[in-house]
């Protein structure tokens, strides 16, 4: 592991190379520029299937991390999951290369979908009917996914305020979470974030218990992320989220949840202010070791 | 065999003067009131389960048991789950004492801070209240430290709160981050009897490059 100055921790200094040479902002502006071809993707209940027409859409696609590979897949095929290999463009022997030909349809949640669409405008919704193959507006769209997701204003504002700040963001699924957030591809950076949605007034509000506090810091911990509380918040009640136009009038509050152990902070200086002078441990505190803590040391 | 420390416990006050002290530990236990050394419930409790500390109530000396029951009581200002949190991290020397009062109180400081102010007099067995808060921030925490001076304690490295029945609310956590002068605040879970700390904290997510 590498970390740099800002704290990201890359996995090696290659990758940080890698990454700084190619900033996930410069993979976006790629995204939205005009394609001779635009992409397509086809609706359905979860999800959406993206055909990409270029050899350059699929990389671009597969480096920012937008959907997961549907076909072809090859012999050789890379595991879902954070080793995802990246096209050879980006370079270092480190990384897996695609043997075979080029992706051509990705599988898209539902809320890349729509940042695809209606922020980055670089691709057309449409669904198959009997009738044939209608192509929606975002109006359309949005109130489909109205239907389709309980609580999607909240999560598309949670994916879409990640996502705007140039940070990568996959679903969570796999880890018990609403999304994973990393600053760079997977396979460049360790994952930061494992992330909860919470929305206001819920019937049935999550993380109110301690219980399922500790369940997932001990979910997160055992995969090395932090567990990231995003808290959608608005001033209007009741919010009209008839068009996507009320994204506007959410707002993004994040919340981190870090189990503090305290038996491997004594030495440090907890401070940040100046040191304490002499901040050895006195013998009478040795004396006051000798009953067990209260709560077992899991790590 | 008797400890060498003695206290007279005032059940009126809620706390305990030492009249009998020996040891490098009174450099970071109790406080100091015009002269006297006192203990909360919590400090004789812990002492006593060292067996550190003998205990008068009246004629008679305190059982360890006696000194449980008093943490039930809520006018004592120390709940018993806030004694599992302060009993866990003494064990592993870290400094403790209730917030919202200071460690020493001498004639001239009452003084000087009735001039200044309207001075603190019900200090001793409250914790600070934000109005705003339904949560009280119950101990002040500071690092393990061999030389440290009740007279120039410098900033707690942290403030604990201790909350029992469930996670703090989004209000509660932003209320808890206002004012204290930058001293974190750390929340104490307590379920069946098992102590854990989180870091709970608003972050501004960056914008990455």
């Amino acid at each position: 592991m590498w970390c740099d100055a800002e704290g990201t921790r890359w996995k090696g200094e290659n990758a940080a190379k890698a990454a700084i040479a190619e900033p996930v902002s410069a993979l976006y502006n790629k995204l939205m520029q005009e394609w001779d071809q635009p992409m397509e993707a086809l609706l359905f209940q979860t999800g959406a299937i993206l055909h990409v027409a270029s050899l350059e859409q699929s990389h671009v696609l597969e480096r920012a991390c937008f959907g997961v590979p549907l076909f072809p897949t090859t012999s050789d095929a890379i595991p879902l999951g954070d080793s995802e290999g990246l096209p050879g463009s980006i370079g270092t022997s480190t990384f897996l290369e695609r043997k075979s030909s080029e992706v051509q349809l990705f599988q898209l949640m539902l809320e890349e979908a729509f940042y695809l669409s209606y922020h980055m405008r670089c691709i057309q919704i449409c669904r198959q009917s009997t009738k044939g193959r209608e192509y929606m507006t975002h109006e359309q769209f949005w109130e489909f996914l109205l239907k389709s997701k309980r609580r999607f204003p909240q999560h598309y504002k949670a994916y879409s305020h990640m996502r705007s700040n140039n940070w990568v963001v996959r679903a969570g699924i796999q880890y018990g979470a609403d999304f994973m957030a990393y600053r760079h591809h997977p396979a460049l950076v360790h994952s930061d974030y494992a992330v909860l949605v919470m929305a206001e007034e819920e019937e049935k509000p999550r993380m109110n218990t301690w219980t399922e506090v500790h369940a997932m810091n001990r979910l997160c911990g055992s995969v090395a992320k932090t567990l990231l509380l995003l808290h959608i918040v608005t001033n209007q009640q009741p919010m009209d989220t008839t068009s996507p136009t009320c994204l506007e009038n959410y707002c993004v509050q994040a919340v981190e949840y870090q189990r503090w152990l305290p038996e491997k902070h004594r030495e440090e200086n907890l401070t940040t202010k100046e040191h304490y002078p002499g901040s050895e441990v006195s013998s009478d505190i040795d004396k006051q070791e000798s009953t067990a803590s209260t709560d077992e040391i899991c790590e | 065999m008797e400890a060498i420390n003695r206290a007279l416990w005032d059940a009126e006050k809620g706390m305990a003067e030492i009249i009998v002290r020996s040891g490098k530990i009174w450099n970071t236990t109790g406080v100091t009131r015009f002269g006297l050394l006192l203990c909360h419930i919590e400090e004789v409790v812990f002492l006593m389960e060292q067996r550190n500390i003998t205990v008068m109530s009246g004629e008679d000396i305190m059982t360890v048991q006696d000194a449980y029951s008093l943490l039930t009581v809520a006018e004592y200002g120390c709940s018993w789950d806030a004694y599992l949190v302060y009993a866990y991290l003494k064990r592993l020397g870290y400094i403790l004492k209730r917030n919202g009062i200071p460690w020493t109180l001498s004639k001239k400081t009452v003084e000087s801070m009735s001039r200044s102010s309207e001075g603190n007099s019900s200090a001793d067995n409250q914790g600070a209240v934000n109005p705003d808060l339904t949560l009280r921030l119950m101990f002040d925490v500071y690092p393990p430290n061999g030389c440290f001076k009740k007279t120039c304690p410098r900033d707690p490295a942290f403030h604990v709160c201790v909350i029992s029945d469930r996670p703090p609310h989004l209000r509660e956590i932003q209320a808890c981050e206002e004012g204290h002068e930058g001293v974190p605040v750390k929340f104490a879970s307590v379920v069946c009897g098992h102590v854990t700390l989180f870091s709970i904290n608003s972050v501004q997510l960056p914008e990455l490059p």
